[in-house]
């Protein structure tokens, strides 16, 4: 019997499988359910920042070296986030969306996906505008642990500045948007001592599930990453935890899989849904 | 202060303070002088000591050096330690009974010695040298002074001691004592012997003399020439000596005292002041022993050990400075009290304090006496100006004295002459400025006069006064008169010039009569009347202008200073009468105007208010009109477009309603001939299960029996009984072949076949053929081969068993037929298909009879099958199978040259090697019923793109369906199908959905049937109120179809007799306030429910008891119970409580949402903001109602109380009230904690057989609070970790914290009561 023949592609293709398999078997990080295009430019890019000749080589080091493995996995959940990004989006969640979410006796705010922690401080200070935050608990998730340390630091290049402040702006905020921070040098950090306190939690979408009931639960910029059938199981983890009644923001360019019953878009094209009653408790 | 005060003091003062600096200075001086004295003196006094006691330590090591050098001696150690050596091992003992018993009681009789040891050669060996050497060692202690003195031999006995204490003839090295300040000293003397060098132990308790206080200098004693340790000398120094050098009181006075202090500070002197032995008895810590201590010499003022402040000096000492073994540092301290120290400094001060008294007081009354005769004439100066000052008329003393104090007087006087003057000046000017001021407040001259006069009458003294005002025709006319005897003797009115009045009026100049001649009896009291002395008349004028002229007339003539104010006060009198008089003037031109204003400004707002109400009334009819207008042209739009639609719906409606009428019939036909069907294969898989097993069962026995015959075992049968048996075994097995292919192919035909698909390489099939069939072709001499190469690894989706058979089955034939040849399996893939040929060499087949081939029952003739047997089904069989498996089988033969079989099958999947072992999925042949097939399910629908859609999906569910499109059919076979759920659409051709719905549930044969309505309209509860069950909105979802149906299902059987017919559904609203109330009912008035309200609890409660309730909405705060109260009472009384929704402004804790989610099912904060709390009231109530109103019966069977008592901890209020309401119901008593440390105190405090602990909670995560349990007072009870993480090493975290057992999130109440049973 004759060996196949495969071409370059195929063989990127298995030594992805590869190194995915070991991240899931060493350390349980499955991203098998990502999206595939994305996930491959991503292990490219992660070939060159080891200065390795191709996935395989990557192999040893990320079974010994956790080190290693963190680093990868900060790479594929990769963070892309500024303040009060999609300006319309907090405009509307400030008009539209806190005025109900008042209605709850309690307000458990999940955010998913740290980043650097812009958005993760644009809902605090969103809730502390609105006078939300004395019955609002926030508690922000990622996988990496790295990611959720940086978030909790909250100190970003003050260069952005003036562009997250336009958003600010543009996202219906009254206040000085520099009262926020304390400026240093060429870093600008985040005075969280006006802001209510907040959790940082390591959570992971593929394994874990739900464990707080919430009221908002925002995850932007973070299904576009999964296939489909994961994209399927974080929305049932999340019809878990929400509240019936409660608000799901997803991210610019993320849309249900199906219209199903449970979620009603209440801004479709801003991508804000609220579960609806007919979904169960 | 006064200024004779202030002299006595000047002149005292300096002396008090020049005495009291003197004192100071004095004492001072004396005192640091006395200080430096004591002080001085006292560091002599303890350098004096300290020197008396080096001198003394050094004099006893001198003496101690000498004796160790001494023959004396080195003989008597030689002697001693001979005789104690000549003793033996018990030489101890005996020595101590000896010297205890009888030497110490005969003292030191050397004589005695002998006598007494006599009897004992050790005692008397000992004796001798004890009779040769003490008297050496009493003397030498007679002048030494020491306590005691003992020998050591080289061994560390003890061998002679002049005292005979315990340590006498002990051992110091292995001895009771060898721990002891002694055997320290003598074992470096014994050891470490430098001759000439002694060894000391410091002072410390001896324990071989009742623990008195002791200390030892020791020696080595060597042997001259050889310097060979012979032993050692030691002296047990006397602490008296010390104490006499310290007792030495010269210097010290009265308190002071000398004493020596050793290592810790303990006292090493007894005290001069004690009766008690202080000697190691006192340890002291003051700063004085403190600094000696640590080595400094000084001298200061410090607090001794008794408290008093003393003078202390210090200096420290080493005992014997070159000595080996201890080296301690002592202190030489002397004090004395620094009151005695200071106390001439004291006796001085009150002497020159006394002094010092007695010159100020000296001082004090000379500055007395000086001071009064200086200032007698300046006070009385100062009492006349403050008289002056106060207003006071006096005279200035002193003016004729000559000295300054005249010429004060002088200048004193001047300035009483000028204030005077002031003071007049300040009268006439107050009261002009009060006349004016209460003029200027009168604004009619007629009370002016009055006025002026009244305030005349008060200042001057003139009982009589007129004022004469000028008129409009320039006469004076009097316009006020006080105190006028008689009216008619004066006239009212003058012209300029006529009488006084009239000449004082055109001259402006007063006139003065004084005195007044003829004795005009002008004023009059009720008895008598007198003349005036004095009669003035005053213009009061303005601008030259006289505008009135006052009289006065006074008993007395008026004095300079009356005339000088009547002078200044006509000025500013006549301009006020100017003003006043103006301003009458003004008034009344300001009143006409006045009046014509009004009159005006009446009339025009009457015109203005006329023409806005003829502006509206326009407007408002234009208004109207044009509103007309617009709806009369909607109106006719609206119309037309109805119209049409009308139209068309009927026109669609028509042709519908025929194609329906077509289809049904079909439907119905197809239908009928699909259960006739069914009927049939059902019977017939019924008898092919019968007769399979009637079959067999005796025909195997049959073969069984045979075999043994043939067998012949026990030779009973002859060859042909033999040749009987084997034919019968042999048609027997044809027999049971053709059955079993007859059951196989009517197994195919009804269904019955269960398959198996799978993923299965191709070449393990191959194998088994070739190994199956080489030996038969072997057998045959036919050639056999399996051409695979292209099919080497190819794998298939099919069913394994069934294409062995219809392979072996092809394989077989082919085998039967050939006699010479080959037989050929080639296999090959053909697009998406793999295709096996079966190729052989044998008979072939005849043309004609290719087209039976396959049928049953038919072989090709006769004759074929007398040759070569065979039931003849195989082909059909095979055929059969592999149509099943989707694929199709022909043929290809030539009559005496072979055949091909062909068999194509689908499902090639490309897979290279992968391994074998692919998901296997099990299917049940089409043909078989599929599950549930008798329960319908009826879609009424008129939308013909939507039917197919929602027929499919429910027949994928392996429901029957039927779809009708309009009422009246769907009323027809609800009837006659009775099926199991409706979903039926609103808007229907004909009657409508809800007129359909309405008379399904006024029918009782079908009341019972769920419905639920699918609409493209939004629910407005119609529906519901109809008794429908749930309501689809289109566009419709596959998950939404699957839920009704299920919904349905769900209460089809049962429900039916307990659907309550209510007609409205009943809301309980508790709600004491009037607005809140009214707005929720508001907000619920395009529904149909129905609110019962009630304003306090136990209204409430009673309300609950009476009324069926779908939903209750409920404030908390409410007058006679909190809405807490409520809900635990509600829950106690009834089992199961109408759904509650919690309507609250009130700001919610922890534990208060806890208590509600317990009995509540929603809980609705009115937010500060302006929320949209009142939307989602609406929509909990709604769901609530609609919920109430279907289900029911779903109340879990609360079994009683099993288990023990559960701790769940969570910091989610909704998984602590999920839980524990699952576990409550399951029997356990549960309690809730919401964090770690509230955790952890309930565990202190309860008694919990399980701990249920979620891993993800602030502060405390669940892997601390298992771990601190584990610790703490948990012990071993079980812990469940309950946990949204699933990575493999979160578990192992859970476990390693110590917990029990683990469960992942969403928790399945099933499992976490398995776990339970586990672990308790």
């Amino acid at each position: 019997m004759a060996l196949k023949r495969t071409r370059g592609g195929e063989l990127e293709d298995i030594e992805a499988e590869l190194l995915l398999f070991a991240l899931r078997e060493r350390y349980g990080y499955d991203f098998s359910g990502y999206g595939r295009t994305s996930l491959l430019r991503r292990l490219r890019q992660l070939v060159e920042f080891f200065t390795v000749v191709s996935l395989v080589d990557l192999l040893p080091l990320l079974l010994r070296d956790e080190q290693v493995a963190q680093t990868v996995i900060n790479y594929l959940s990769v963070p892309v986030s500024e303040f009060f990004r999609d300006p319309p989006v907090w405009k509307h969640l400030r008009e539209q969306v806190i005025p109900e979410l008042e209605s709850f006796p309690r307000i458990n705010v999940w955010q998913v996906g740290c980043g650097y922690g812009q958005e993760t401080y644009s809902v605090a200070i969103l809730l502390h505008e609105c006078g939300l935050a004395y019955k609002a608990r926030m508690i922000t998730t990622d996988i990496s642990l790295d990611l959720l340390a940086a978030a909790r630091r909250g100190r970003w290049p003050a260069q952005q500045f003036a562009q997250w402040q336009a958003n600010y702006l543009a996202a219906g905020g009254s206040a000085r948007f520099a009262d926020y921070f304390d400026f240093q040098d060429s870093e600008m950090a985040i005075r969280a001592d006006r802001l209510q306190p907040m959790e940082f939690v390591e959570h992971n979408l593929v394994t874990d599930d739900a464990f707080l009931e919430t009221q908002l639960l925002i995850c932007r910029n973070v299904l576009i990453y999964f296939g489909a059938a994961l994209q399927q199981r974080t929305l049932g983890v999340f019809e878990r935890s929400l509240q019936r009644g409660g608000f799901l923001v997803l991210g610019s360019s993320e849309s249900m899989l199906d219209s199903d019953a449970t979620w009603a878009p209440v801004q479709a094209e801003l991508r804000i849904f609220r579960k609806t009653m007919a979904g169960a408790r | 202060m006064k200024l004779g005060s202030k002299l006595v003091l000047q002149t005292v003062l300096p002396a008090v303070a020049a005495v009291a600096i003197l004192l100071a200075i004095v004492t001072q001086v004396t005192n640091s002088a006395l200080r430096d004295a004591a002080e001085r003196g006292l560091a002599a006094v303890a350098e004096a000591r300290r020197e008396d006691l080096q001198n003394h330590l050094e004099r006893m090591r001198d003496d101690i050096v000498t004796m160790g050098n001494a023959p004396a001696v080195i003989e008597a150690t030689r002697q001693f330690s001979a005789a104690f050596a000549a003793c033996g091992t018990d030489a101890g003992t005996q020595l101590q009974q000896f010297y205890d018993s009888d030497v110490q009681a005969a003292g030191s009789n050397p004589g005695m010695d002998l006598q007494h040891a006599s009897g004992n050669a050790c005692r008397s060996g000992y004796a001798l040298a004890h009779a040769e050497n003490d008297g050496f060692f009493r003397k030498r202690h007679a002048a030494y002074g020491w306590y005691d003195m003992l020998l050591v031999d080289s061994k560390g006995n003890v061998v002679y001691s002049l005292r005979k204490d315990n340590d006498f003839a002990t051992n110091l090295l292995t001895g009771p004592w060898k721990d002891t300040g002694l055997a320290r000293a003598a074992t470096i003397a014994l050891h470490r012997s430098v001759s000439g060098v002694p060894a000391f132990s410091d002072a410390e308790h001896y324990p071989a003399m009742g623990n008195r206080p002791a200390m030892f200098l020791a020696i080595p004693v060597l042997e001259p020439g050889s310097g060979r340790p012979l032993g050692a000398l030691a002296v047990q120094i006397a602490f008296e000596p010390l104490d006499r050098h310290m007792h030495f009181k010269a210097g010290l006075g009265e308190s002071g005292e000398a004493f020596v202090v050793g290592s810790g500070g303990w006292v090493m002197t007894n005290s001069f002041f004690d009766k008690d032995l202080t000697v190691l008895n006192r340890q002291l810590k003051t700063e004085a022993v403190r600094r000696v201590l640590a080595g400094d010499d000084g001298s200061d003022e410090l607090i001794d050990y008794r408290g008093q402040p003393s003078f202390i000096a210090y200096r420290q000492i080493q005992p014997f400075p070159g000595a080996l073994g201890d080296q301690p540092r002592w202190g030489v301290i002397a004090k004395i009290s620094r009151d005695e120290a200071l106390a001439s400094l004291y006796s001085l001060q009150w002497l020159m304090l006394g002094s010092g008294l007695l010159i100020a007081l000296a001082a004090s009354v000379l500055g007395v006496i000086v001071g009064r005769r200086l200032f007698q004439p300046v006070v009385a100066m100062q009492g006349a100006l403050m008289r002056l000052a106060n207003g006071e008329k006096t005279t200035i003393p002193g003016l004729d004295r000559g000295d300054e104090i005249g010429d004060m007087a002088q200048a004193a006087e001047k300035f009483r002459e000028l204030s005077e003057a002031v003071a007049r000046d300040r009268w006439i000017h107050e009261h002009v400025a009060a006349l004016t001021t209460a003029v200027s407040q009168e604004s009619r001259l007629a009370d002016v006069a009055d006025t002026i006069l009244s305030h005349l009458r008060q200042q001057i003294d003139a009982p009589v006064a007129s004022l004469f005002l000028r008129d409009a025709g320039g006469n004076y006319q009097r316009t006020g008169a006080q105190g006028l005897a008689r009216r008619s003797q004066s006239q009212d009115c003058f012209a300029p010039g006529e009488s006084l009045v009239g000449q004082c009026g055109r001259d402006g100049q007063p006139v003065i009569l004084s005195p007044v001649p003829g004795g005009l009896m002008l004023i009059a009291t009720g008895l008598a009347e007198f003349p005036p002395q004095e009669l003035v008349l005053y213009p009061i004028a303005h601008q030259h202008r006289t505008l009135a002229v006052v009289e006065l007339a006074s008993t007395r003539r008026l004095s300079p200073d009356e005339h000088a104010f009547l002078t200044a006060l006509v000025g500013p009198l006549g301009l006020h009468l100017a003003n006043i008089e103006a301003a009458e003037r003004n008034l009344a031109l300001l009143e006409d105007s006045r009046r014509q204003t009004e009159k005006l400004s009446r009339q025009k707002a009457e015109l203005g208010q006329r023409n806005a109400e003829m502006q509206a009334l326009s407007d408002e009819m234009r208004g109207q009109s044009e509103e007309l207008k617009v709806q009369n042209s909607e109106l006719l739009a609206t119309q037309e477009e109805l119209r049409v639609q009308r139209e068309e719906l009927a026109q669609k409606n028509r042709s519908l309603e025929a194609q329906g009428r077509q289809l049904e019939l079909g439907r119905s036909e197809a239908e009928a001939r699909a259960r006739e069907l069914a009927q049939a294969n059902r019977y017939k898989s019924q008898f092919l299960a019968n007769m399979s097993h009637e079959l067999r069962t005796p025909l195997n026995s049959i073969l069984i029996l045979a075999r043994h015959l043939v067998e012949n075992a026990a030779g009973h049968l002859d060859s042909d009984e033999v040749e009987s048996a084997g034919i019968i075994q042999e048609s027997g097995s044809q027999l049971l072949s053709l059955i079993n292919d007859i059951l196989d192919l009517s197994k195919i035909e009804a269904g019955k076949i269960e398959m198996l698909i799978e993923d299965f390489p191709v070449p393990e099939v191959l194998l088994y053929l070739q190994r199956l069939f080489e030996p038969l072709a072997a057998k045959k001499s036919i050639a056999f081969s399996i051409d695979a190469e292209a099919a080497s690894t190819l794998m298939i989706h099919s069913d394994r068993r069934l294409l062995t058979q219809v392979l072996t089955n092809l394989l077989s034939n082919a085998i039967k037929f050939t006699e010479r040849g080959s037989v050929c399996l080639s296999v090959r893939a053909e697009e998406q298909d793999l295709r096996f040929d079966v190729i052989d060499s044998g008979i072939g087949i005849p043309a004609d009879q290719i087209g039976r081939l396959f049928n049953a029952f038919q072989q090709l003739d006769a004759e074929t099958t007398r040759k070569y047997g065979g039931s003849g089904l195989g082909l059909a069989i095979s055929r059969k199978l592999v149509e099943l498996l989707g694929g199709e089988i022909e043929v290809d033969s030539t009559l005496g040259h072979g055949s091909r079989f062909s068999v194509r099958l689908p499902g090639i999947i490309a897979g290279e090697g992968a391994p074998t072992t692919a998901g296997a999925l099990p299917v049940t042949s089409t043909a078989d019923a599929p599950a549930g097939r008798g329960t319908l399910i009826l879609v009424v629908e008129d939308d013909g793109r939507l039917v197919p859609i929602v027929t499919r999906l429910i027949e994928t569910l392996g429901y029957a369906v039927l779809a009708v499109n309009s009422g009246e059919k769907a009323l027809e076979l609800i009837a006659a199908e009775r099926p199991a759920g409706v979903l039926l659409d609103l808007g229907l051709p004909g009657i409508s959905g809800l007129e359909v719905l309405r008379r399904m549930k006024a029918d009782p044969a079908s009341a019972n049937i769920p419905v639920y309505i699918i609409s493209g309209a939004p629910d407005n509860g119609e529906a519901k109120a109809l008794g429908a069950v749930g309501y689809i909105r289109k566009p419709i979802t596959r998950n939404a179809v699957l839920a009704a149906i299920r919904d349905m299902l769900d209460r089809s059987p049962r429900e039916s007799a307990s659907a309550p017919p209510t007609s409205r559904p009943q809301v309980l609203l508790v709600e004491d306030d009037e607005a809140s109330s009214l707005a929720v009912r508001v907000l619920f008035k395009d529904t149909d429910i129905e609110f019962n309200q009630q304003r306090n609890g136990s209204a409430a409660l009673a309300a609950l008891r009476s009324t069926r309730f779908d939903a209750v909405i409920l404030d908390l705060t409410l007058p006679d119970m909190s809405g807490f109260e409520w809900l635990d009472r509600v829950a106690v009384e009834m089992p199961q409580p109408p759904p509650v929704v919690v309507y609250s402004a009130r700001d919610l804790d922890d534990a208060e949402l806890l208590r509600l989610h317990t009995h509540a099912d929603a809980v609705i904060s009115k937010g500060r903001l302006n929320g949209q709390a009142s939307a989602r009231l609406r929509e909990e109530v709604l769901l609530a109602v609609n919920r109430q109103a279907r289900g029911k019966g779903d109340a879990p069977a609360a079994a009683g109380a099993r288990h023990g008592a559960l701790l769940v901890v969570d910091d989610d209020v909704r998984n602590q009230a999920a839980l524990s309401k699952a576990l409550r119901s399951r029997g356990y008593t549960v309690s809730v904690a919401g964090s770690g440390a509230q955790a952890l105190d309930m565990l202190v405090a309860g008694n919990f057989t399980a701990v249920l602990t979620d891993i993800m909670m602030p502060e405390m995560d669940g892997y601390e609070l298992i771990r601190r349990m584990r610790a703490g007072t948990a012990g071993q009870i079980p812990i469940i970790a309950v946990t949204a993480k699933a990575m493999p090493g979160d578990i192992e975290l859970c476990l390693a914290a110590g917990a029990t057992d683990y469960l992942a999130k969403p928790v399945d109440i099933d499992r976490l009561l398995a776990l339970l049973e586990k672990w308790l």
